[in-house]
């Protein structure tokens, strides 16, 4: 448990993403950079993530985790539902529309993620296995479907549902994921769905506060 | 400036008698997804609360027409229809939203309501994609020699979390709070995914958890729903040629 006054949550001590703000303590900083609240960042190492220290504050092993006082939680979704529904900006004030905000934070995890999560997984690990040319076309298949369906429904709107809320935050954190893979080029109202995204202050903020913790934890090592 | 704060407080807690509740299902699915499409979590859950629901059976028609893209935007089920309020979306989102407002498989500790929500985004984004990946495996791969050599790697990878899970629930009876829980309705639906492998099996406290949650009359009554339905209808209804079927006549 933290002794700090602040909230305190875990990134990885050395991203495998180099710092590119694509590990998921990025949309649990950008949440937090949209309601303005502080927090403090302690990195986990890929060993300490399997000890029991650790799997007491996340079953999986895995970061981000949120801990405030006495909360502790796991699952970035989570912790980002927790963050809007504690501060106004992220969620619509009526109760119905709020619903709908976090309809919308649960197709991001549930409905578009996992496609995206096994294009990286076939990508990255499955390279020169036997089946890695038509699985990744099933996956790829898969992954178009959800973008053409949120492509029309976006169509010539800035966000998904009236305002920016954190559903938009949570599907545009996902979609970043697919960056250098060329499907999102495929749908341009997505791209600039994107960048508009990115260009908010907060998410400036969070972006370069996760590439400055980076460049921290490798220049500490060295 | 702390989370101190409640929140998702709703003032009318109680609904109206007249309010109307549908949930939208499937007229007919494969013998293998019978009692596994999702509305069927949504069904548990108001059945859990008490709430009178109704049922409105779709096909691939309705499911493409502009009319239900509006209510879910990937056109798929279940879908969330209450008098007075918009369409909801996504199991997940919809069961947490009727655990708050009924106050049902809701604990009243803020802590716990936490590591309820923890849990039911675990469930659906942690869990559930990795006993996906063997039925998809399993019923969507065609060519049998790439099935057989990439089914042990899905099923590697969904033991391994598995067994992540397995250390995190211990001898707990349920996740959060001592009671069943929405946590405990996502979780053990998630776990009956890819349940012809018999992932579990390895794992006797999970096992016993999914049996512990599954024995709930409100679980029965859902599934039990479900296929009735299902039974109902044929691939016809949705506009597919049976003899597409012909080989997978339900057991």
């Amino acid at each position: 448990m933290s002794s700090s006054p602040l909230p305190t949550i875990t990134a990885f001590e050395r991203s495998p993403d180099g710092g590119s703000g694509l590990a998921r303590d990025m949309r649990v900083r950008w949440a937090l950079e949209e309601v303005g609240l502080p927090y403090h960042v302690r990195p986990v190492s890929f060993a300490a993530m399997k000890e029991p220290a650790h799997r007491a504050l996340h079953p999986f092993g895995q970061i981000p985790t949120f801990e405030d006082g006495q909360l502790t939680l796991f699952e970035s979704g989570a912790i980002v539902l927790h963050i809007a529904g504690c501060h106004a900006c992220l969620l619509p004030a009526d109760a119905n529309a709020r619903a709908r905000a976090i309809s919308w934070m649960f197709a991001a995890l549930s409905t578009v993620e996992p496609a995206i999560v096994d294009r990286e997984v076939v990508m990255y690990l499955e390279r020169h296995e036997p089946w890695f040319a038509p699985r990744l076309r099933a996956v790829e298949h898969r992954i178009r479907g959800k973008l053409n369906d949120l492509s029309l429904r976006l169509g010539d709107e800035d966000w998904l549902d009236g305002d920016f809320n954190a559903g938009d935050l949570m599907t545009v954190d996902v979609l970043r994921r697919l960056g250098g893979s060329g499907l999102l080029e495929e749908y341009p109202n997505l791209l600039a769905y994107v960048d508009r995204a990115e260009a908010r202050p907060a998410f400036r903020r969070a972006f370069e506060a996760q590439r400055a913790f980076f460049n921290a934890q490798v220049a500490a090592s060295e | 400036m702390g989370f101190t704060r409640t929140a998702f407080v709703h003032e009318d807690r109680q609904m109206s008698e007249h309010s109307m509740i549908t949930v939208t299902a499937f007229k007919w699915v494969p013998p293998f997804a019978a009692g596994q499409v999702r509305d069927h979590r949504v069904r548990w859950m108001l059945n859990e609360i008490g709430w009178d629901y109704e049922i409105d059976l779709i096909d691939p028609t309705v499911q493409a027409s502009g009319a239900y893209l509006a209510e879910q935007p990937f056109g798929q089920v279940p879908v969330l229809r209450e008098t007075g309020r918009p369409a909801l979306f996504e199991s997940g989102a919809i069961v947490l939203d009727l655990a708050e407002r009924s106050g049902k498989l809701w604990p009243a500790d803020r802590d716990a309501q936490a590591q309820v929500r923890s849990w039911v985004v675990a469930a659906l984004n942690s869990v559930e994609p990795y006993l996906s990946n063997v039925a998809e495996v399993d019923f969507f791969t065609s060519d049998e020699t790439l099935k057989n050599l990439r089914r042990p790697v899905a099923m590697a990878a969904a033991t391994q979390r598995l067994g992540k899970l397995s250390t995190a629930l211990g001898d707990r009876i349920y996740l959060a709070g001592g009671e069943f829980t929405a946590a405990d309705l996502m979780l053990a639906s998630v776990l009956r995914v890819a349940e012809h492998a018999d992932l579990l099996a390895e794992y006797p406290n999970l096992s016993a958890y999914r049996g512990r949650c599954l024995e709930r009359p409100a679980f029965r009554k859902a599934v039990a729903d479900q296929r009735r339905d299902i039974d109902a209808h044929g691939p016809e209804d949705m506009g597919w040629d049976p003899a597409m079927f012909a080989g997978s006549a339900a057991s």
